[in-house]
């Protein structure tokens, strides 16, 4: 029954979804009110259909309908509830269908909420929304339909996988499918597991709001800032879940993975990368749109390679294509994808240049000075742009191209990446210290020069003090320097706000700070999410540039030194059988510091049916991680063998990413929340100008 | 709702810049572009000279015998009886089988190429390593080292995908107990 429900609420979503694309573009080219608003409607509904959908699939996968071949697949009878719930992304055909109600979810919230303030843009922006939506839907029906069932023909004894049961045959036993279940991937019993995925969903999803409004204003001929309006919260929102979907994977393989790092420039892991990075050119770069009328062009480009980058994200990750740890089973979603990716792509294009072509997309000022605050914006687009190319060609680019060359695939390891993009980030830095600094149209030398001089002061100290109290090294000491030259340069600039309402307004230092942040949320919130960067960025290089790891053997009752101040004592191993059936082989370790006792740690290998898991022990602080594995051992002789990495501030790349989730939340809150009575009085004066140009409702009828 | 702003205030944005101004201006960002599209290109050149590692598949490595000491990238299917591995030294040591390019089932190539008595076979050697938990029989190895002249593949990275992620499974045996 389930399965039926699943996939009628699926088949009727990909229906309303076609629905509201059509019913919204005739709606708005011949002007009929209530072809847009039956459009909008069913564009809604979408999201009821789906929750319907993906509530029948969570119930199959909490009461254990087996005969649900994803349920069978990700799922047995051992697994914890806990499990279940999270098994809905498991594998492709769940977190497809997982895919597409968060996008609906996206498409309701942006209906609902912009369809009053940005009525001319609605229309095509739903239609937009909905054919992405459409395509997800389409080919979780048709590809990958989470609700297929198992089925036995009884003349060739074959199983056979269909959603409704094919003539004559019949459906398996239940208890013997219990039993053959497979359970969920042993790596995703993981904390950062449960939630990377969706976070990176929303992000993936979020970034099709703005780009659905973008294309609309295109298609509409609205060319204003109206677009960048309505959705730069939308654009935060889901640059926000992107950056936390990419902090929690790395979370993930440094706990899981086992080999004590948290970023591999893996091909997968840099894929859903490259939208952050376009993303993180757009969000800063529309500023200059709203402030200047400038790069209007630029925006609408950039937009749209954000949503390509995020559909080849989608695709690299899917298709099964890229050889990586992350991806999914190989698919045959993999061409339908890359078609709808350059359909859409070259849709956009030509509604793009055909704008432009027209004239209507020039800019109200032109560059004036290469140090004013726009130059250094373009700057900042540049080096994200040059990062999303450098990694794009490191990591799909050189593959693809010596392949269709030379016939040999040619790849390239983690060196050419640490050569490339250490200098880009490099320049990164240094613009996000310099250029909130510098002043809109025109800046001199002279004054962004005297700008600087108190957060260049600050970390000039503050390098000279590493330098004296670690290891030298002028590469990492010239890192430090420009991460520690933004961090202050937010700090100052957030300081010098507040003194002066200190000093002018005679506030106590709290309150000018809160009244400072609540006065200009979108900019002390960008300082605080500068400042979550700079964070991330001193664990970054501590961690790479500093790591030690060593391999050591230890009895039973033995302490070694690990390093100066640091040893470590072997206290025992225990084994023994958890209740969802793995074997944990357990490590008691003690770590001491200057012969005191400072931490207990478990490292341990869990043995499942399928696989054998390490799982690290650490004792973590902010100054650094001692992070052990159990790499072997035996009982008889009682003896352990062990990995060790000392990693270096590397819990700053999480706190990091917590003072960047609260910096763009601070500039994401809604201030002033327009009263509900002005907002419907606007609404009924639009409604009333509109309909001076267009049929009354039902006149199509 | 109000929108905020992230600015400073307006510098001279009254006083239109002349002619000449804004085309020295242009000149400088025509320049600086063409510096940092330069440096960009000089990066990405550099880079690729130094982090290209060919791709090949066992076979191609074993035939040619230009590859000897080259660090290049291989393919191939690991035989799960070889395994060996010292927890002491961190000294891992496999066998990985000639695995042919294939666009279909890779679950069904593995399979056959682990199964295959002809296929060409590789000793790997890898020092210093943890024990990976993926390393498994008919798992797909993607290993980064260069082949030694006593034949043996020394490898300094090894990526690993076990064959369960690309297969369809099937419940076996349900047919039998079928209702």
């Amino acid at each position: 029954m389930l399965a039926e429900i699943g996939y009628l609420a699926l088949a009727l979503s990909f229906a309303a979804s076609l629905y509201a694309i059509v019913a919204s573009v005739w709606g708005e080219r011949t002007h009929h009110e209530d072809w847009v608003n039956s459009g909008r409607n069913a564009a809604m509904l979408t999201f009821a259909l789906l929750t319907l959908a993906i509530g029948a699939l969570w119930v199959a996968l909490i009461t254990e309908q087996y005969q649900l071949s994803y349920v069978w697949s990700v799922s047995d009878p051992q697994t914890p509830l806990f499990y279940r719930v999270t098994a809905l992304w498991g594998a492709q055909r769940g977190s497809l269908l997982f895919w597409c109600w968060l996008m609906s979810g996206f498409a309701f919230g942006a209906t609902l909420l912009n369809w009053r303030s940005d009525r001319r843009l609605m229309p095509y922006a739903v239609a937009y929304m909905m054919a992405v939506l459409a395509f997800f839907v389409g080919i979780t029906l048709f590809i990958e339909n989470p609700f297929a069932r198992w089925w036995i023909d009884p003349a060739s004894g074959q199983e056979l996988q269909s959603v409704f049961a094919p003539a004559g045959a019949l459906a398996p036993n239940p208890t013997r499918l219990a039993q053959t279940a497979q359970g969920l991937n042993p790596l995703l019993r993981h904390f950062g597991m449960i939630i990377h995925p969706p976070m990176l969903y929303l992000g993936f999803v979020g970034f099709v709001v703005p780009f659905a409004f973008a294309m609309s204003a295109l298609a509409s001929g609205d060319l204003t800032t109206n677009w960048i309006k309505a959705t730069r919260r939308w654009a935060l929102v889901a640059w926000l879940f992107l950056s936390l979907g990419l902090i929690l994977g790395g979370r993930w393989a440094y706990d899981v993975l086992g080999w004590g790092g948290y970023w591999g420039w893996d091909p997968v892991e840099n894929a859903a990368f490259l939208p952050w990075l376009v993303g993180t050119a757009f969000i800063h770069s529309v500023m200059i749109q709203e402030k200047r009328g400038m790069l209007k062009v630029w925006n609408m480009a950039l937009v749209i390679l954000t949503f390509s980058a995020v559909i080849f994200g989608t695709f690299a990750t899917r298709s099964g294509v890229i050889q990586s740890v992350h991806s999914f089973a190989r698919s045959s979603i993999g061409l339908p994808m890359l078609l709808f990716w350059a359909g859409m792509t070259g849709v956009s294009v030509w509604l793009l240049v055909w704008r432009w072509q027209r004239g209507e997309l020039r800019d109200e000022h032109a560059f004036v000075s290469i140090f004013s605050r726009e130059s250094l914006f373009v700057l900042n687009n540049v080096v994200f742009l040059a990062l999303t190319a450098v990694i794009f060609w490191g990591s799909f680019g050189a593959p693809i191209l010596s392949e269709l060359v030379f016939n040999t695939s040619i790849t390239l390891g983690v060196d050419y990446f640490m050569q490339v993009t250490v200098p880009l980030f490099a320049l990164m830095y240094l613009l996000m210290g310099v250029a909130p600094l510098s002043a809109w149209s025109a800046t001199s030398l002279v004054r962004l020069g005297g700008a600087l001089l108190v957060p260049l002061g600050l970390t000039l100290v503050t390098v000279l003090l590493i330098a004296l109290t670690s290891p030298f090294d002028a590469g990492a000491m010239l890192a430090y320097g420009l991460v520690f030259l933004a961090g202050y340069v937010a700090l100052y600039e957030t300081l010098r706000g507040a003194y002066a309402r200190v000093r002018g307004r005679g506030e106590a230092w709290h309150v000018a700070i809160a009244r400072l942040f609540g006065r200009n949320q979108r900019r002390y919130g960008g300082y605080m999410v500068h400042l979550g960067i700079t964070v991330i960025g001193i664990g970054v290089i501590g961690s790479t540039a500093f790591q030690y790891e060593t391999r050591r053997t230890l009895d039973i009752g033995e302490t070694q030194a690990i390093t100066a101040d640091y040893s470590l004592r072997f206290d025992g191993f225990q084994r023994g059988l958890s209740a969802d059936g793995r074997v944990v082989n357990v490590a008691s370790l003690t770590v001491l510091r200057n012969d005191g006792q400072v931490a207990q740690i478990q490292p341990r290998i869990d043995e499942y049916p399928t696989m054998p898991m390490t799982i690290a022990g650490a004792h973590s602080t902010l100054e650094k991680d001692f992070y052990v594995l159990l790499t072997g051992y035996d009982e008889a002789q009682g003896y352990g063998v062990f990995k060790i990495y000392i990693n270096p501030l590397v819990n700053l790349v999480w706190w990091g990413g917590l003072v960047l989730i609260l910096g763009t939340l601070l500039a994401v809150y809604p201030k002033e929340i327009v009263p509900q009575d002005l907002r419907e009085r606007s609404y009924r004066q639009q409604v009333a100008i509109d309909s001076k140009g267009r049929k009354p409702a039902g006149a199509s009828a | 709702m109000a929108e905020m702003t992230w600015e400073k205030p307006l510098a001279s944005t009254a006083a239109k810049p002349k002619a000449s101004a804004l085309k020295l201006e242009r000149l400088k960002f025509l320049i600086g572009g063409a510096l940092l599209l330069g440096a960009v290109v000089y990066l990405v050149l550099s880079g690729t000279m130094t982090g290209a590692r060919f791709f090949i598949t066992v076979d191609d490595l074993v035939n040619n015998p230009a590859y000897v000491g080259q660090t290049v990238r291989i393919t191939g299917v690991v035989l799960g009886d070889s395994i060996a591995y010292d927890a002491r030294t961190g000294e891992l040591q496999f066998t990985i089988a000639h695995l042919p390019n294939t666009d279909g089932d890779l679950g069904m190539a593995l399979h056959l190429a682990a199964k295959d008595p002809n296929a060409t076979r590789l000793n790997i050697y890898m020092a210093d390593e943890t024990m990976p938990d993926l390393l498994q029989h008919e798992a797909q190895a993607i290993l980064t080292g260069a082949l030694g002249e006593d034949g043996v593949f020394y490898a300094n990275e090894l990526l690993l995908k076990c064959p369960s992620r690309f297969q369809e499974m099937q419940p076996s045996d349900l047919a039998e107990a079928g209702a």
